[in-house]
């Protein structure tokens, strides 16, 4: 499906480009950054994780790419009131290798309805659409202990359509679609550094997890006037991950209870890899209810997004989350400050496990953003990391532990 | 004597900036309708699309760093140039529609005249007869 969309819409560029009616915009960020402080993690590092769907991180040691990424945005006209965008997007964390994060035809149904078929950004948080666009919000990076998922995009449709009520602007929109990450990097990641990984049987081959959001379907409403923005958004989806997995079978050819053999075995008998996960703790159903937006008075800027998310899995997880920012805006310095938190509570007793807060951390954000002219801002920013979650007798499911963060950046939109 | 004196130049520097520095919004003269304060907002933040009427509205800006673009988003959207980039910036990139067009003076009144769809800012004393004044800040 994707890459019969990214034809028609290289087919649909190369059609625009024939007719001199190609839009073509970017943003991008470089970003250095370095642990100053903390405690040492499972891994042996002292670490601040920035990005866990690329999973990038930082350490005692001065770092340029793992936050550093470059976005071309290519647009043109298909037929009338029917346009074609894609964005390609090169993260160093990810080896500069460019993915398309939106790809997709909108189609103008009236002046205040559009269609949009294709790939986007899966709209969660209030910074999800966007959260790859530095030059659209104050930070270095919105709250990394919220914004981690897997799958950050997906393919499918989405409906919009506004309408004005007195001075404010009411922006419903539904949206439905499905997407796969393959060979994710998470699971790999977070076994190295003493995290869980559970497959229902076997054992687990590194770097074959796969992870898949199905019969995604939810909405968003936006209300915004000139001063208040709120976006109120739901949906639910099919929560699955898999892995390859191998069993180590012991032989005794001759029944003395002795191994004579120790056989792996990777693959069915019809030659397919042995695929592990279809159980309450990789197969389960995804509830998202999120609430945030932004006031802006005359020198102040307040965000906030508050999140809860709820698994059906036979922990009954469910993750609280919120974030609350203020931002000074003088013409060009812009001071802020955040603190975002984030919580796991489990609510079923799976297999004797217990109940209760499993997992809680905070991140307190203090820095400024500098603007240089009309296309670039420096931003310095100071991260203090708290893992409130080792919480005895349960594991401790934060594997990451205190740590501060400074980071200098440059984003950029051209 | 040196401070009344410095006093008085400032009251009249300011006196005389805020009488020049009056902001009008123009339209093609053939554009009859009434334009609210709140549908200025809304035109130049892309939340409205269309005049009242239904009818598409082209909405065009000042070159980024005119003084007059410049009050005009401050004092009537709200915003400092910085701010109204980054909003910009997220709208681009998230498929919600693209920043008004950027033209010199000399450009938005010929197009405005010209472009009964057209809705753009200017700096009062600019304004000529070709174009309509639908409010003024």
């Amino acid at each position: 499906m994707l890459r019969f969309l990214c034809c028609c819409l290289l087919m649909a560029s190369t059609f625009a480009v024939a007719n001199d009616g190609i839009q073509v915009s970017g943003y991008g960020s470089f970003v250095a950054g370095k642990v100053i402080g903390g405690d040492v993690d499972p891994s042996g590092e002292k670490e601040f994780q920035v990005d866990f769907y690329d999973y990038a991180f930082y350490t005692e040691e001065l770092d340029f790419e793992q936050e550093s990424m470059v976005a071309l945005q290519l647009r043109a006209d298909v037929v009338d009131k029917m346009m074609a965008t894609i964005q390609l997007v090169a993260k160093g964390a990810d080896g500069w290798s460019p993915d398309v994060d939106w790809a997709y035809l909108s189609y103008e149904l009236s002046q205040d309805s559009s269609l949009m078929i294709g790939r986007r950004m899966l709209p969660m948080y209030y910074f999800s659409e966007y959260m790859e666009v530095g030059y659209a919000y104050p930070w270095i990076r919105p709250p990394a202990n919220l914004y981690w998922w897997e799958i950050t995009q997906f393919n499918g449709l989405t409906y919009s359509h506004a309408f004005h009520v007195n001075d404010w602007t009411i922006n419903p929109s539904v949206f439905a679609g499905r997407e796969t990450q393959r060979d994710i990097k998470s699971h790999d990641f977070w076994r190295n550094r003493g995290g869980y990984y559970f497959p229902e049987q076997g054992t687990y081959i590194s770097g074959t997890a796969d992870v898949t959001w199905s019969k995604i379907l939810g909405f968003n409403v936006a209300f915004s006037n000139d001063w208040i923005d709120l976006r109120a958004s739901y949906f639910r989806t099919h929560y699955n991950t898999t892995a390859e997995v191998f069993f180590k079978d012991e032989l005794d050819f001759n029944g003395d209870g002795v191994v004579d053999q120790i056989v792996e075995r990777k693959f069915n008998p019809d030659g397919s890899p042995i695929i592990s996960g279809d159980w309450p703790l990789t197969d389960f159903d995804l509830d998202f209810f999120g609430l945030g937006g932004s006031f802006t008075f005359q020198y102040v800027t307040v965000l906030f997004d508050y999140n809860y998310v709820l698994y059906d899995d036979g922990y009954g997880s469910e993750f609280p989350t919120y974030y609350v920012s203020a931002v000074y805006n003088h013409d060009v310095w812009q001071p802020y400050i955040g603190l975002s938190s984030a919580k796991l509570k489990l609510t079923k007793d799976w297999q004797g496990f217990g109940i209760g807060d499993a997992e809680e951390h905070q991140i307190l954000t203090l820095g400024v953003r500098y603007n240089l002219g009309g296309s670039a801002a420096v931003k310095l920013e100071y991260n203090d990391f708290s893992d409130n979650g080792d919480r005895l007798p349960w594991y401790d499911f934060t594997y990451h532990n205190d740590a501060q963060l400074l980071s200098l950046g440059v984003d950029f939109v051209f | 004597m040196r401070h009344q004196l410095f006093a008085a130049l400032v009251v009249v520097s300011c006196w005389s900036q805020g009488v020049n520095a009056e902001i009008v919004v123009i339209v093609h003269p053939s554009n009859q309708q009434a334009i609210s304060d709140t549908e200025v907002k809304n035109l130049f933040t892309g939340r409205q699309k269309s005049f009242a009427d239904g009818s598409p509205a082209i909405v065009l800006n000042l070159v980024s760093g005119n003084e007059t673009q410049t009050a005009f988003n401050t004092k009537v959207l709200g915003r400092s140039d910085a701010q109204l980039k980054a909003y910009w910036s997220k709208v681009m990139f998230t498929g919600k529609g693209n920043p008004p067009k950027e033209v010199d003076p000399a450009e938005m009144l010929k197009l405005v005249a010209e472009n009964p769809s057209t809705v753009g800012v200017i700096d009062s004393s600019q304004v000529t007869s070709a174009v309509r004044t639908v409010i003024s800040y």
